[in-house]
């Protein structure tokens, strides 16, 4: 009589592997990464909330750096995606008809557009 | 002329015939979720087992249907004998941290002894282990 079927035997090696895993013996890192992860496994409330801090700050962290890549007044305050997800390049014409009645935020945000220092900023007409 | 009859095709399933064995299973569990074992691995912390029946995993690790799957697992690693009589090795779980993991390491060891005498762990890959099973290297006495 045989062994098990190839698809069995790759389920009694996952049991296995949890099993050894759970005993802490020693294995290669081959086999730690096909350890079964259980869905939902139980973690104590501080554990997740420190991980779930730990990945906000490292968002932040990615996304300061790349504000400061950025030049000065052009990010308009939008929330740049983190590092990690690439850099994608946008182009868009927008056409405008800028006057006396344009609001003077409309001026500002063009002016930030422009790469023009906030001191810089034209004078609403 | 006398004709042979091939008997095999009479046998009952593979899954059947493991059930039937006495002792422990022919075959390393290979149809146990994880979390199934898990919870019943972690049972003696809060209870003292005497025996392992169907009744007792359909009560305290899952649901109807799955018992046997569990059970053959249970025997495989031998914390329970043929009849489901607990023994020493299932007492060695009712500990925490370290003493749990040593406990365990134990109870792998002698389960999987055939293929922990064959196999090195610190250098082995998925696909040797699997092979192992495949090949009924892993059923004992072989």
């Amino acid at each position: 009589m045989g062994g098990l079927t190839l698809e069995k035997a790759k389920d009694a090696t996952a049991l296995f592997l949890w099993l050894v895993s759970e005993s802490g013996m020693g294995m290669s890192a081959d086999l730690q990464s096909a350890v079964p992860k259980l869905k939902g496994e139980y973690k104590p409330r501080k554990e997740r909330d420190s991980k779930r801090k730990d990945a906000k700050q490292e968002n932040e962290s990615q996304e300061g750096q790349l504000g400061n890549d950025t030049p000065k007044g052009t990010t308009l305050g939008i929330r740049l995606p983190p590092k990690h997800y690439g850099t994608a390049t946008v182009n868009a014409n927008i056409n405008m008809t800028l006057d006396k009645d344009t609001d003077i935020e409309v001026w500002k945000m063009i002016a930030r557009l422009l790469g023009l220092d906030s001191e810089d900023e034209p004078q609403s007409p | 002329m006398t004709e042979s009859v091939d008997t095999s095709m009479f046998s009952p399933p593979l899954d059947e015939r493991e059930e039937e064995t006495a002792g422990k299973p022919p075959y390393p569990p290979y149809n146990c979720a994880v979390p199934w074992i898990k919870k019943f691995l972690e049972l003696p912390r809060r209870m003292k087992i005497t025996e392992v029946n169907r009744d007792f995993i359909s009560q305290y690790v899952v649901a109807h249907n799955h018992e046997s799957k569990v059970l053959n697992a249970i025997k495989y690693l031998q914390l329970v004998d043929s009849s489901g009589r607990a023994n020493e090795k299932l007492a060695l779980l009712n500990s925490e941290g370290d003493q749990w993991k040593t406990g365990l390491a134990k109870i792998v060891n002698e389960a999987y002894s055939t293929l922990l005498g064959t196999i090195n762990l610190e250098k082995a890959k998925p696909e040797d282990i699997s092979a192992f099973f495949a090949s009924g290297s892993g059923r004992p006495n072989t």
